[in-house]
């Protein structure tokens, strides 16, 4: 078991010291900075203390950031290990498949999770110092179920990398992310008058496609709505345990498959 | 740990340095070329990034300051402008709330509390047995409350930027002057708007009669009112020669107030003459109920 | 117990038979050439020894373990044709990573790496990153990670590719010491010449089949003949008349 955790580690730790090695995370940090800075000293029509569009626009950075970041890493996995034949001298350990899967889908996860929770305290201290807003528990709730949000992504982008070219992965997740962002609350309303095809798939896309919509509390904490109940968060949670444990299930499969 | 660092910052310095002069030089473009630069409608930087575009960034800029205003959810049938006439708190407040129809009656602006016009919808999605519509109707917000008006600055970004990206959306002047008058209590940045935005719309009766309003009811500058409101009323009939959409109500309005500044000086033949025209209008009820108390010898 | 077994062995790719039919067993402490031409079944018989590939029929085992079992993979020290590493971590990150994935404690590696960077002419290297290194220094690179948790049976892809001269001795002054050691070694290689001097037998493949079996003992006293004739001749014959 020790042997196992170390592995786990071990595979943890190269994608950490690749995202954080890669810069782009610092770049993301000092550009969100260099944006919000100038917009809290904005003081329009001389009327100074507004601060929920602040909220507004870091949060979507934060969530904008944080995605690509997810996907990014999650999509760079196991392509270039295999374009550049590192993943030989992997398998030849003593480690299984699914140890190495698991390994490296941990480590994007916590490399995204890390670089997100950079971003979320940051903002938490640019908040408290200008505003006056010391991590109200929505905020904190926010960022856990962003930390779902994560789970769910990184295993869909992993799964994706197995399927197509990490370029077609990047824009794939992107536009089913960003598409169950703007519709997946109203898939079956939007679709409730066309043809039964249509109708089909979108019933389709609402089962198998994460529901990413369902981990965004930033309207809660840009309009203090106070956090959500204790047995919702944890529906949420399982679900984006249960989903990323199908997409890591669905990736073992295509991994074990694979010749290399 | 250092080198990165170093090498980021440079990264950024080098990018925010090319975008800087990118910038400096769209602006020096059209002096160094004069004449010879293609024509473009509008001569700012937005109109000439988003196009027509523009007049749809503004409106949605207003709906973001709605949604601002109803802590986060928008609502069909409730705006923020319903509850623009609402806010006299002066000697002419009964008239007003006559001439001013449309007020929206069963709420109270400064209540943070729930004004739930979907507490029945809310309750049909929670009873609702699929898993994914259970989660949504929790984690995001269904019903709406009023945004309280100590904290009206919150809708300010969101106006001065739908006047910013377009300064003929006249709502977004008229909102943002609202709000600050009667919200925020500082009627002369509310009437310093107005005169900005008359000047960016010199053609706008409603401008007008706002900020009549202000000069009216906050400062009890009866000249200056009275101007505000004469240019309205010459706006308005220019607006309507010139086949633009001319509001009757609008016009209604300013006859209101100027027939109630003949009255104060006991002009009787402006007045008659107002409250004719009033009738030609052929809109009857609220304003026009004013008008002929008015009008009453 | 053999080190390695190989029992008629087949692979095929759709219509192309990599392998055909081959069986060879290395004995421990020996060390065994595996030569060929290009696309000759090399590295495709060396994927199914590491357990990357099935083969489609017959069997290979590693002492005695099927090596598709992670833990039979233990005993082995792989070496890859590419010396491809992470770009972005140094020698010592890379030996750690290796050595956490063969289940080695902090310790055991630090101590296993501080032997190994200085043996393998990289104690230079200090704390460049890998994207810094020339094609030779990530080959001695790759012989440290093979080495790195002491395994029984090495296994080389070309391990002799990029290295100059004097790498190529120390090589093979290397490879002769763990031979000392009671390691077994098994490598594919161009080099014939260097195939010569340090295996005690080699084993040539011509388009999936093993052709030539044999103790580089025997090339010497054979006639004259040497290791480089019999390739050539091997290759221009057809292989009913190749050398059992």
């Amino acid at each position: 078991m020790n042997a196992c955790l170390r592995q786990l580690a071990a595979l943890c730790g190269l994608s950490l010291r690749e995202l954080f090695r890669r810069k782009d995370v610092w770049v993301v940090l000092a550009l969100g900075l260099l944006i919000l800075a100038p917009l809290a000293e904005l003081k329009p029509y001389g009327i100074g203390g507004a601060s929920r569009h602040l909220h507004e626009i870091a949060l979507l950075l934060i969530w904008v950031a944080s995605a690509f970041i997810a996907i990014g890493v999650a999509g760079r996995q196991f392509p270039p290990e295999f374009e550049h034949r590192t993943i030989h001298p992997m398998l030849a350990k003593p480690a299984s498949r699914t140890t190495l899967l698991v390994g490296k889908y941990l480590g994007a996860w916590s490399a995204s999770a890390l670089a997100t929770g950079s971003f979320y305290l940051l903002y938490g201290l640019f908040a408290g110092v200008k505003m006056d807003l010391w991590f109200p528990p929505v905020f904190i709730q926010a960022f856990v179920l962003h930390v779902g949000f994560l789970t769910v992504v990184t295993a869909f982008s992993m799964l994706g990398s197995f399927c197509v070219t990490p370029a077609a992965n990047l824009t794939v997740s992107g536009i089913v992310v960003g598409g169950m962002f703007a519709f997946g609350e109203h898939l079956e309303e939007m679709t409730a008058g066309h043809p039964a095809p249509i109708r089909a798939l979108a019933w389709l896309a609402d089962a198998i496609a994460p529901h990413v919509e369902f981990f965004d509390l930033r309207r809660r904490v840009i309009h203090e709505w106070g956090p959500v109940g204790a047995d919702v968060a944890a529906a949420v949670m399982l679900y984006a345990v249960v989903y990323a444990v199908a997409c890591l299930a669905i990736t073992g499969w295509l991994f074990r498959r694979r010749t290399c | 740990m250092l080198i990165p660092m170093r090498a980021s910052i440079q990264s950024v310095a080098a990018t925010l340095t090319l975008a800087a002069a990118a910038l400096a030089l769209g602006q020096a473009l059209p002096f160094v070329f004069g004449g010879r630069m293609p024509r473009v409608v509008g001569s700012s930087l937005l109109d000439q990034l988003l196009g027509d575009a523009r007049l749809a960034v503004s409106e949605s800029l207003i709906l973001k300051a709605d949604e601002y205003y109803h802590g986060g959810v928008r609502v069909d049938g409730c705006t923020h402008a319903d509850h623009d006439h609402e806010h006299d708190h002066d000697h002419e407040h009964e008239q007003e709330q006559e001439a001013d129809s449309g007020a929206h009656a069963d709420s109270d602006p400064d209540s943070e509390g729930g004004h739930d016009h979907e507490a029945g919808a809310s309750h049909a999605e929670r009873r609702r047995h699929h898993p994914w519509r259970w989660i949504n109707a929790h984690i995001h917000i269904s019903e709406h409350r009023h945004l309280a008006s100590n904290r009206s600055q919150e809708l300010m970004p969101w106006y001065w930027a739908a006047a910013r990206v377009d300064p003929g959306n006249l709502d977004a002047w008229l909102l943002a002057a609202d709000a600050i008058n009667h919200d925020l209590g500082n009627p002369a940045e509310a009437l310093r708007i107005l005169q900005v935005g008359i000047r960016h719309n010199p053609g706008s009766a409603e401008l007008e009669l706002d900020a009549a309003r202000i000069q009216l009811n906050s400062f009890r500058d009866i000249p200056a009112a009275r101007a505000s409101l004469e240019r309205a009323h010459t706006k308005w009939k220019q607006a309507r020669e010139t086949g633009k959409d001319a509001d009757g109500h609008l016009k209604m309005r300013i006859l209101f107030y100027l027939c109630h500044l003949a009255k104060q000086r006991d002009d009787t033949a402006v007045l008659i003459r107002y409250a004719d025209e009033a009738r030609d209008l052929g809109i009857t009820g609220g304003a026009y109920d004013a008008i002929l108390k008015l009008a009453e010898p | 117990m053999d080190a390695i077994v190989l029992d008629h062995v087949a692979r095929r790719f759709g219509a192309v038979h990599a392998v055909s039919d081959v069986s060879l067993s290395v004995r421990p402490g020996e060390i065994m050439g595996f030569l060929g031409t290009n696309g000759a079944g090399k590295t495709t018989t060396i994927k199914m020894l590491l357990g990357f590939l099935a083969p489609d029929t017959g069997r290979v085992r590693v002492f005695g373990a099927d090596p598709a079992d992670p833990r039979a993979r233990a005993r082995i020290g792989y070496m890859p044709e590419t010396a491809c590493y992470y770009p972005y971590l140094n020698i010592r990150e890379l030996l750690n990573f290796y050595g956490e994935l063969c289940g080695m404690t902090a310790a055991a590696i630090r101590a296993r790496a501080d032997r190994l960077i200085p043996q393998v002419g990289l104690a230079g290297a200090g704390g460049r990153l890998l994207r810094h290194y020339s094609k030779g220094m990530l080959q001695r690179a790759g012989i440290a990670q093979a080495l790195l948790h002491d395994p029984d049976l090495l296994i080389l892809d070309e391990p002799l590719t990029g290295l100059d001269p004097l790498a190529r001795i120390q090589f093979r002054d290397l490879i002769r010491s763990l031979h000392d050691q009671g390691k077994t070694v098994f490598f594919s290689s161009h080099e014939l010449s260097e195939a010569e001097l340090i295996c005690d037998r080699v084993a040539i493949l011509k388009e999936g089949r093993l052709v030539w079996l044999g103790a580089c003992g025997e090339i010497a006293g054979d006639g004259g003949r040497n290791l480089e004739r019999i390739f050539l001749n091997l290759l221009t014959r057809t292989e009913s008349e190749a050398h059992p």
